[in-house]
Parts: C-alpha cells; sequence; structure tokens
C-alpha cells in the first residue's frame, strides 16, 4: 500500500508509459523498415502528439494527490488493458500525394528519421527513470 | 524487444535471398545451356516479397520471400551464326538466345537490397541499445 503510493507519485507512472510507448512505437518502426519494398505495403504509424495529450489529460486528472490513480484514457491507437499494460493499435498512414506503382507509400527517410528520434525519447525517459529510482534507493538507504 | 529483434532479422533473412537471387542471374547472364546441356537458355529469378513472417507462425510481423518465379519475358536475341548454340532454322535463323537478364537492372535491384539490408542492421543496433539501456534500470 505504502509502497504502491510511493511509486505512483509524481512523474513515474507517465514515465513508465511513456517507456512502454516509444518500445511499442520501435517494433512499429522496425516493421516499417522490414517491409521495404514489399508491394502494396502501407506504412502504419502511432500519433504520438495524441499519446502525448492523453498523456497529459492523465496527468491532470490524478492531480497532485499519488492516491489518485493514474489511468490513461484510451483512444484510437492507445489504450490501457486490465493489468494495466499499454496496448497500441498502429494505423496506416494516409496515402500522400506521392504513391509508387507498387501501391506503397513508405519514406525510407522518414522512418530512418523516425526511427532515430525515437530512440532518442527512449533513453531520455530511461535516464529519468534511472534518476528516480536512485532517488529512491538513496531515500531507503538513508544515505548517498 | 526481442519481437522486434525478429522482426528485423526476417527482412535480412528476405534481402538476403533477394541478393542471392539477383547474384544467380548475374552468374547466368550467358547461360544459354540448361543443366542438362541442352540449348536452352537461362531465365531471369524474380524473388516476390510479402509481408508477415510465417516462419515464426501465422500472423507474425515481418517480411519473407514469398516465392522466386521465373521472369517470362522474352530471351535477348543475338545475331552469332558461328556459335554452336545459333538457332537452326526459322525466321529467327543464325541468333543466339540469350538469357533474359540485363546487367544495369540486376545491379539497380542489388544496390537497393544492400540498402534495405543496412536499413534492418541499423534498427538491429539501436534496438541492441534501447533493450540495454532498458536493462540498465535494474542495475
Amino acid at each position: 500500500m505504502f509502497f504502491e503510493n510511493l511509486i505512483n507519485r509524481g512523474s513515474l507512472p507517465a514515465l513508465v508509459s511513456t517507456a512502454a510507448f516509444t518500445e511499442e512505437r520501435h517494433r512499429m518502426i522496425a516493421e516499417n523498415v522490414a517491409n521495404i519494398g514489399v508491394p502494396g505495403y502501407k506504412t502504419r504509424q502511432l500519433d504520438v502528439k495524441a499519446f502525448q495529450s492523453a498523456l497529459g489529460r492523465a496527468l491532470d486528472r490524478r492531480g497532485s494527490d499519488p492516491r489518485n490513480p493514474f489511468v490513461l484514457e484510451g483512444n484510437r491507437q492507445v489504450r490501457t488493458n486490465e493489468r494495466g499494460g499499454l496496448v497500441v493499435t498502429p494505423t496506416q498512414r494516409p496515402v500522400e500525394n506521392l504513391l509508387f506503382h507498387d501501391g506503397t507509400n513508405l519514406s525510407i527517410e522518414r522512418q530512418m528519421s523516425d526511427l532515430a528520434e525515437n530512440a532518442m525519447m527512449h533513453e531520455l525517459t530511461n535516464t529519468l527513470l534511472r534518476k528516480k529510482y536512485d532517488g529512491l534507493h538513496k531515500a531507503i538507504r538513508g544515505r548517498s | 524487444m526481442y519481437g522486434t529483434l525478429d522482426i528485423s532479422t526476417s527482412a535480412l533473412v528476405a534481402q538476403r535471398r533477394q541478393l542471392d537471387t539477383i547474384s544467380g542471374n548475374i552468374a547466368n547472364m550467358h547461360a544459354t545451356r540448361d543443366a542438362n546441356g541442352q540449348p536452352n537458355p537461362y531465365r531471369r529469378r524474380v524473388a516476390l516479397f510479402a509481408t508477415g513472417d510465417p516462419s515464426r507462425g501465422r500472423g507474425a510481423p515481418g517480411v519473407h520471400v514469398a516465392r522466386i518465379v521465373n521472369d517470362p519475358s522474352p530471351c535477348h536475341l543475338k545475331f552469332d551464326p558461328d556459335h554452336p548454340d545459333a538457332v537452326m532454322a526459322g525466321p529467327q535463323k543464325g541468333y543466339v538466345r540469350l538469357p533474359n537478364v540485363d546487367l544495369s537492372t540486376e545491379m539497380v535491384n542489388a544496390l537497393f537490397a544492400v540498402r534495405a539490408y543496412e536499413a534492418n542492421v541499423t534498427v538491429m543496433e539501436i534496438t541492441k541499445s534501447m533493450a540495454a539501456s532498458d536493462l540498465r534500470l535494474l542495475a
């Protein structure tokens, strides 16, 4: 009970959700890159902005009281399952003005830049999480 | 994370098969006879990609080479009446039937396959560094 309180406060649940999201997004980008040159493959995408606004709303709803649960409301692409895990369902990227004659709309440059950006986001989230856990560790041990 | 590595691996395997097909085409670009020694020019082979990775079960994400098919386009003809495999009679008399392999097409496809292979290796490297960063959370 007490410990749940401890790890549910502050930014920890948001960081955990973000790490889960970046991991799923990385998997989706890996799938997009794997399917370069497959006729008829439609690029998948996850909306980062939609996830961030859902995250923002979840933080607002919880407020400053750590006893309130942190609930990430679902949208079309992101939802929380009954065990509190993050489930994502990528959608197809809408067709832009350029469509290749084999029916794909994959732009490898965009995928690679998304890949790098997403990996940096993951690294940032993990660094912040590590700092948080280090803080808890120090508090538990009672010395630095 | 480990599932992500499998996705990239399936792509590496598929691109490797594509490269194997291309090298087979280039190696045989002058083969006018088949494996039995009969005058029957080699036909260019094409690897057909499809999404999904059936080697890891139905609906597994990834990519695979669905089939390798022969290119049905007509053979190249070269006028060379002294060639032992030149056509003896008919409207193509004196022409040698050469494989329908075009070197520049094969080279462009090979470049594409190598680039795709590299892109997937990059994805794997990033997957590994992300997994390492996840594991450092435990330490």
